[in-house]
């Protein structure tokens, strides 16, 4: 029987040795083999998924780290709802997501984003048109206070459609003035087909009109100015006045009003870019000339139309921070936007790098409003929705008639003052 | 001989015909309304949910479908992980409602039955609770959980709706409990039963219609609950089908706004489970709702 010998001093601090060796070397390796690979989550409206996940998986062969698509909520309201508490206890449960023009701001200024100036290289912020992303200290739906918090990757501006069929048939020009767009909707409206229309329905549709039209007459439609009277004006004029829209746009939403307009009932209206799909997609009544674009006819300040859209964002509390920024980075950098905007025409935007790439489509008629200087800012306020909840109120009491102007007026300025 | 001067009223078998009809006719009437009111907006989503989505909003509305299409259904699936969702509503509401009922009876009996000082203030603690708005809960909540590493975990989740059903649960069964008498769970002690087989053999079955009206009630409020699953539920595999009502969202290429044809029909797969709990229990459900309202 042998005795069973104990760990000798030796032995032990051979051991010890050993270890220390091995656990540098691991260290060194590890430094040299780049930083240990996480999984980061990226939180993007289910649809875009697909349009995705080349870009990220060319990400991941690069870096090594792994990407989760998340969805996430449809609204500002309640992507508020979601990430505000756990962006309150300093903790984020993505890494980096997907804001809307409600949501980005409010975080923005909450404190609760990282800044993106030096995140995004000046070769992408260089990308974009001045008219489509403003100076920081000139827009606040991506900036605060002199940084950027939020890198656009969606663009939508109210288009203006028109019937470039009827208008040859009849040998009548586009209207390129207010002026001229009540003579020609005169001109069309004519039993039940309608010289314009549009989706006014309450909540929000309202806003989207009047801010319209309020872009054109050179007006502050959150300070119920002059001329926000004036595109308040005229709205009721194509209403009670000149006729040439339905009384029901006041009640309508975009279904019905695209809906008017394939069923050959509207010669021209204003409409986002997703309607290129829509009248496309409806193979039994589209034909070339059906549905064109065009510059929207110029009101007091010339033709104009604002714009918004959703942006990239960085939580400031992702855990993950160096690799979100690298993320955050490549999926909107000038490589990767086009290949974005092929994927899905979410995505398509007035960057030079898309507008280089992609010829067809809505992208010449991005062009044609980025270069014409038509392109305006959505209306901005601290707190965007309740401001815009007041414009849908005051202007609809105003266009039912339930108030006179100067009444409508006076009360979307005293909510506004109250709204702080 | 007097004459009484009371006027007696002449039986008329016509008149009181047409007053029983006239009454019949009112009541039925009423109901008809109730119902009208109650089930059109059902009737309305549910046939939505079976409607193209180019003709839901046609002018006039169409009252009846003219083309049933099950497009709807075959495009929620592929929007949302829906199956994915509807394990994890499945899951978090019937935990949720069991949890809650179990623990709220516990507490319920000792609110009920044991008078010490201060049990009347626990009382009403738990019914001030039920008015504390719950989105003022969630920043402290969510620093607490952060804490102890239960967001996005089903046991967190499980735990979070359980507190908010478990004070209107005690509320409700206190009083159920409050009917039984005392001197049947004394008999139990006497026969030597100590305080777990009371409750099991004694209380328990005389309870059981509220207990299984609560557990139904709670699956129901938790089942439509969103305001937790929105904020604590951060992957997708622990949202629930509520959450994914409000991540519905429409390809921009095929329209804007909110997908109604998509949500009609999410909101029908919401209702089913629901209403076949309702109809199988139905019984169980009036018996425990009326056994506290007659003495």
């Amino acid at each position: 029987m042998t005795k069973k010998r104990g760990l000798s001093r030796r032995d032990f601090l051979k051991l010890v040795g050993t270890s220390v060796v091995a656990a540098s070397a691991s260290g060194v390796l590890q430094a040299c083999g780049g930083a240990e690979k996480v999984t980061l989550t990226l939180a993007i409206q289910a649809f875009a998924h697909d349009a995705m996940k080349p870009v990220i998986e060319a990400w991941e062969a690069k870096t090594g780290h792994t990407v989760v698509l998340e969805s996430g909520p449809t609204t500002g309201q309640e992507m508020m709802t979601k990430y505000a508490p756990a962006f309150q206890s300093e903790t984020s449960p993505v890494d980096v997501l997907s804001l809307d023009d409600v949501s980005g701001p409010a975080f923005s200024r909450a404190g609760w984003l990282e800044p993106l100036d030096d995140v995004i290289p000046a070769e992408t912020w260089g990308d974009f048109p001045p008219s489509f992303l403003p100076p920081v200290d000139e827009d606040p739906f991506h900036s605060y206070e002199g940084k950027r918090y939020r890198v656009p990757h969606e663009f939508a501006v109210g288009y203006f459609w028109h019937r470039t069929d009827w208008f040859e048939d009849q040998n009548i020009e586009v209207p390129a003035t207010w002026d001229e767009f009540v003579e020609v909707g005169k001109h069309f409206t004519s039993g039940d087909v309608w010289g314009t229309t549009e989706g006014m329905k309450k909540p929000a549709l309202t806003f989207v009109y009047i801010a319209y039209l309020a872009a054109s007459a050179g007006g502050k439609v959150f300070d119920f100015d002059e001329g926000t009277a004036v595109a308040l004006q005229y709205a009721y004029d194509m209403l009670y006045t000149h006729k040439i829209m339905s009384e029901t746009v006041l009640t309508q939403d975009y279904t019905q009003q695209n809906d008017l307009y394939m069923k050959d009932r509207v010669a021209m209206m204003r409409q986002w870019p997703y309607f290129w799909g829509v009248s496309r997609d409806n193979t039994d009544w589209y034909a070339e000339g059906k549905a064109d674009i065009t510059l929207p006819p110029a009101g007091p300040a010339g033709a104009k139309s604002w714009w918004g859209g959703w942006g990239f964002s960085l939580p400031k509390f992702s855990e993950k921070m160096d690799a979100a920024k690298d993320l955050i980075a490549w999926v909107s950098n000038n490589e990767n936007a086009p290949i974005l905007a092929e994927g899905q025409s979410w995505f398509v935007m007035p960057r030079t790098s898309i507008l280089d790439v992609m010829k067809g489509g809505l992208v010449p008629y991005m062009g044609l409003y980025s270069e014409s200087n038509a392109l305006v800012p959505r209306p901005y306020h601290p707190k965007q929705a309740d401001a815009e909840t007041i414009v849908d109120d005051v202007s609809q009491l105003y266009l039912t008639k339930q108030l006179s102007l100067n009444e409508a007026l006076q009360q979307g300025k005293d909510l506004m003052a109250a709204l702080g | 001989m007097t004459a009484t001067g009371s006027t007696t009223r002449t039986y008329n078998p016509w008149r009181y015909r047409l007053e029983r009809y006239f009454n019949h006719f009112l009541l039925y009437f009423g109901v008809a309304l109730f119902l009208f009111v109650i089930l059109l907006p059902f009737y309305w989503i549910t046939i939505s949910s079976f409607t193209p989505r180019y003709q839901m909003f046609s002018i006039p509305p169409r009252w009846f479908p003219t083309e049933i299409t099950f497009e709807n259904y075959g495009k929620l699936v592929n929007n949302i992980p829906f199956f994915r969702y509807y394990f994890n509503s499945l899951i978090f509401a019937f935990s949720s409602a069991v949890v809650s009922v179990l623990f709220a009876f516990l507490a319920a009996y000792a609110l009920a039955r044991a008078h010490f000082r201060g049990s009347n203030i626990i009382f009403l603690i738990f019914i001030v609770s039920i008015a504390i708005p719950q989105i003022g809960t969630l920043v402290p909540l969510f620093e607490l959980y952060k804490t102890v590493g239960l967001i996005n975990s089903r046991l967190g989740m499980i735990l979070l709706m359980s507190s908010l059903i478990i004070p209107f649960t005690v509320w409700t069964l206190v009083s159920f409990i409050q009917q039984i008498p005392k001197e049947m769970e004394e008999a139990a002690h006497i026969d030597g039963a100590n305080l777990a087989q009371v409750l099991w053999q004694v209380v328990v079955p005389v309870v059981k219609p509220a207990i299984a009206t609560m557990i139904i009630i709670n699956f129901i409020i938790s089942w439509n609950e969103l305001l937790y699953p929105l904020v604590f539920a951060t992957s997708s595999a622990t949202k629930t089908l509520s959450v994914g009502l409000v991540e519905l969202a429409v390809d921009p290429a095929m329209g804007a706004g909110r997908p109604w044809d998509l949500m009609s029909a999410l909101s029908v797969s919401m209702i089913i489970p629901v209403l076949l709990l309702v109809l199988f229990f139905q019984r169980l459900i009036v018996s425990g709702l009326t056994k506290g309202a007659i003495k």
